[in-house]
């Protein structure tokens, strides 16, 4: 299930409130399980046979939660070890294992090739149930005992399929202990309506363009449109995750959870080191915290720390995807965060801002057009084209894009600013009645308007006419 | 303050989030959707694999969207905002740039050399045809009329996609092929074109031609029938035995009802009616009904559709006049017969005519070989020149 459909908006959240409400707050755990169950049935939506993958997961980040407790004397390294190993098993098995035996077939060794569906969310709940374990392994958190309170951590609906990865540190005091409030609720609710509003006024009409450009052959694509289709593909990427996140965040808030931010203005950035503080902020610091500190981080001899760094970022894009074009994704990031620190970082810091954010925008549309690409090859076509490769292309096809969408692209380059930010600082600096109206009202009208407007996008995107009766 | 606010919003966004389910399960559930012209989902029967797999959930919220409460409002305020607000060039899948509504192609670029193999399939077909309706003394001839979009090519903005680059050399293949096997072809592109290519000869806000472009396809099919044969078929023109009277009704195209009749129009449709009239008996796949040619509106204020014509689609319409000494024939293709049958049956004794879609009775060719008509005529646009006959 998807925050942006009907049956999320109009069945399942309101037969969650009134199921979790209609509990007293004294009852937390029994608000707990209502929370529980909705957030299963949430996942078992996509098919009830994916259950038990969720339901291994969360046993297995369970016990070994239990083993490798501070509390326990012995056994707690190969505890956490052989945590780490199940997760990464599950994970491995069934996002990667397809690719791998494809890679083997290619090399020459012949292996089935399993078809294996990928059940959705596994990355972001195996690394959400991985890092359980390892803060309990380090200290950072005491085991949880209760299974219930586990399986609500890792389960928890609002950031269960696309995140944000929330540790289990963030939120462990609000299982046991959280206070829902009109405030608290509205506030949420408000979060989540202009996360819908990202999602369904930007993202959605920006994957159309996109689309189209990254659909069409290298030979019919104009450098106009490559551009387009790359610009649109990083505002529909961002609209889409960061609204996902919004909408996560907002629904978290609505039952007294806090959840961390995942996006700050990412396209503002200065540098590709910037840029990646700002965007997907919670998969970032997973990997720093767990993959790159313990490989040494920063500390030791140049070949090492060159190493942790191409290793984390072949990880970080392996993780997206399992195809090859991630993985040079990723390596191409790392590439330029090694080059930014080792190499061009201090001439970077003397450019002018303007130029230092042309700069991180080129690199990352580059970023994305590999990305996006269906094939490495695919991805290797778009940039030549890009950069002059190409080789005329439709014409017209980029000007009725840009007219048809002229309006989503105008609010998309509006939306990606902080604008909320500035008016905020707008308002509290007035000091007449209406400027304290319109900063009590202005975010609660433009929600339930821009929520609203979402809905009526949402329906019509079902509009499916035929010219001849269809049965 | 910020209590209140609070409160207020939380009013709104809850009653609105339970107003929706609640109105949703107490509104009258319709079947079909008359703008979008199809049958709405059905609740879907709860299956063990459905659920095991997610396809049921898929299929409620289908269900749920096909049936939520005030879709069709919804669907219209949509459209309006995209017609009138944003003013976008393309809605719904329609150009609306333009005076004329057309069909949005996209882009994308294909090989066509396919197309002289397929020319060749469909001649070698249409060849059988002709040899079998030729055997028995007849005579066939392909009626080809543009497709709208096609008609008003030149009406597209600069920066889009008019499909001419496929079309003309799918045009080209075909009459080739018809040409080098002896097919009679009137290809009405030309007569039109040499008429002046009026804009009245075809709709604005349908995919098919006027009544106009249909009397016009008419008259010259039965003058290239009484060319290649000497048949002296009558042909009726306005004020020569046939009477035209346009319908104050507005008319609801194809177009037009895809942007929920927002787009201003004020095409009228005409109907044709001979004088003196020829009196004829109906039958619709095998059963005798009303002897009527249109499905006219009960009042003015009701609108209209290219449906207006025979009544819309039937998979088999026989017309009998009860007049031996004239030959009979049949007229086979899709819906743009529809209103050129209006007039066509006055030249005949018997009409038959088949609507490829929906005939599945049997195979053409059969049915010719039983009824052996005396003309048969093929009328398609050129959008299915390529494609099979069914």
């Amino acid at each position: 299930m998807v925050f942006s459909s009907l049956n999320f908006l109009f069945l399942f959240l309101p037969a969650l409130l009134v199921c979790y409400f209609i509990l007293p707050s004294r009852y937390r755990e029994g608000r707990n399980l209502v929370l529980l169950g909705f957030s299963l049935a949430f996942y078992a939506y996509a098919g009830v046979r994916f259950l038990p993958i969720i339901l291994v997961s969360i046993l297995i980040n369970y016990l070994f939660g239990l083993l490798v407790s501070p509390e326990r004397r012995g056994g707690r390294k190969a505890a956490v070890t052989l945590a780490v190993v199940c997760n990464l098993a599950l994970l491995g098995w069934f996002k990667y294992a397809m690719f791998t035996a494809g890679v083997l077939n290619d090399l020459g060794i012949a292996v089935p090739i399993p078809q294996v569906v990928l059940p959705i969310g596994i990355s972001f709940f195996t690394f959400q149930g991985m890092s359980y374990v390892l803060d309990v392994y380090r200290g950072d958190a005491a085991a949880e005992r209760s299974p219930l309170r586990v399986a609500l951590y890792i389960a928890l609906f609002p950031q269960l399929v696309a995140g944000p990865i929330v540790r289990y540190t963030t939120v462990a005091g609000e299982i046991r202990v959280r206070r829902e409030s009109v405030d608290e609720f509205s506030e949420g609710a408000v979060r989540f309506l202009l996360g819908l509003s990202k999602k369904m006024l930007l993202a959605n009409p920006m994957s159309q363009i996109a689309d189209a450009a990254f659909a069409l052959p290298v030979e019919q694509l104009s450098a106009g449109m490559a551009w387009l289709g790359v610009i649109s593909y990083a505002f529909q990427i961002y609209f889409d995750f960061s609204g996902y996140s919004d909408m996560a965040i907002g629904l978290g808030r609505m039952f007294g959870f806090h959840f961390l931010e995942n996006f700050d203005y990412p396209y503002l950035s200065r540098s590709v080191t910037e840029f990646w503080r700002r965007w997907h902020i919670s998969l970032g610091s997973w990997f720093r915290d767990y993959v790159y500190i313990p490989l040494g981080g920063n500390r030791g001899p140049m070949w090492k720390r060159l190493r942790n760094i191409l290793v984390v970022w072949a990880l970080t894009g392996f993780w997206h995807g399992a195809e090859w074009n991630f993985l040079f994704w990723g390596l191409y990031y790392g590439l330029l965060l090694t080059g930014e620190k080792f190499l061009w970082g201090g001439l970077l810091d003397r450019l002018p801002s303007p130029l230092r954010r042309l700069y991180t925008l080129v690199l990352v549309c580059v970023g994305w057009a590999l990305f996006r690409s269906e094939t490495a090859a695919g991805a290797l076509g778009m940039v030549r084209v890009l950069f002059g490769g190409g080789s005329g292309g439709l014409a017209g096809q980029a000007l009725y894009y840009l007219l048809e969408f002229r309006w989503e692209l105008l609010f998309a380059v509006i939306a990606a600013l902080p604008v909320k930010r500035w008016a905020e600082g707008f308002l509290a600096r007035q000091e007449g009645a209406a400027a304290k109206a319109l900063s009590l009202w202005g975010p609660r009208v433009l929600a339930l308007g821009l929520g609203a407007w979402s809905v009526v996008r949402l329906v019509s995107s079902t509009f499916n006419p035929f010219i001849y009766f269809r049965f | 303050m910020k209590k209140i606010a609070n409160a207020v919003f939380l009013l709104v966004f809850l009653g609105v989030l339970a107003a929706v389910p609640v109105g949703t399960v107490l509104a009258e559930k319709q079947q079909v959707s008359f703008w979008e012209n199809r049958k709405l989902a059905v609740f879907p029967q709860l299956t063990e694999e459905g659920v095991l797999d997610g396809s049921w959930f898929d299929q409620v919220e289908s269900y749920f969207s096909d049936h939520i409460v005030g879709r069709d409002r919804i669907m219209k305020l949509n459209t309006w905002a995209e017609l009138r607000l944003l003013n976008k060039p393309v809605v719904n899948d329609q150009v609306v740039a333009g005076d004329v509504m057309l069909n949005f192609h996209g882009y994308g670029r294909w090989d066509i050399s396919y197309q002289k193999d397929r020319a060749r399939q469909v001649g070698e077909r249409l060849s059988g045809i002709n040899d079998l309706v030729t055997g028995w003394g007849g005579y066939f001839c392909y009626l080809g009329v543009p497709q709208q979009f096609s008609y008003y090519a030149d009406r597209y903005p600069d920066y889009m996609d008019d499909r001419t680059w496929t079309m003309g050399p799918a045009r080209e293949a075909f009459a080739r092929e018809l040409e080098e096997r002896g097919i009679p072809f009137v290809d009405m592109m030309e007569v039109y074109d040499r008429l002046g290519h009026p804009d009245g000869f075809y709709s604005a806000v349908d995919h098919h031609f006027s009544y106009a472009g249909a009397l016009t396809a008419y008259e010259a099919v039965l003058e290239r029938v009484n060319a290649d044969t000497g048949l002296g078929l009558t042909i009726l023109r306005e004020g020569e035995g046939l009477e035209l009277t346009t319908l104050p009704n507005h008319y609801l195209g194809s177009k037009t009802r895809k942007v929920y009749d927002l787009w201003p129009s004020e095409e009228h449709l005409t109907i044709g009616l001979p004088s003196p009239a020829i009196p004829f008996t109906r039958i619709d796949n095998g059963a005798q009904v009303e002897a009527t040619l249109y499905d006219l509106p009960e009042t003015q204020e009701e609108p209209v559709l290219y449906t207006l014509y025979m009544g819309g689609d039937v998979a088999e319409t026989i017309i009998r006049t009860d007049r031996p000494e004239l030959p009979n024939a049949l007229i086979f293709g899709e819906s743009y017969t529809n209103a050129v049958e209006t007039v066509l049956w006055t030249a005949f004794n018997e009409t038959r005519s088949l609507d490829l879609r929906h005939y599945t009775a049997g195979a053409l060719e059969e049915y010719l070989a039983v009824y052996q008509p005396d003309v048969v005529i093929c009328l398609r646009d050129d959008s299915s020149y390529l494609s099979d006959l069914g």
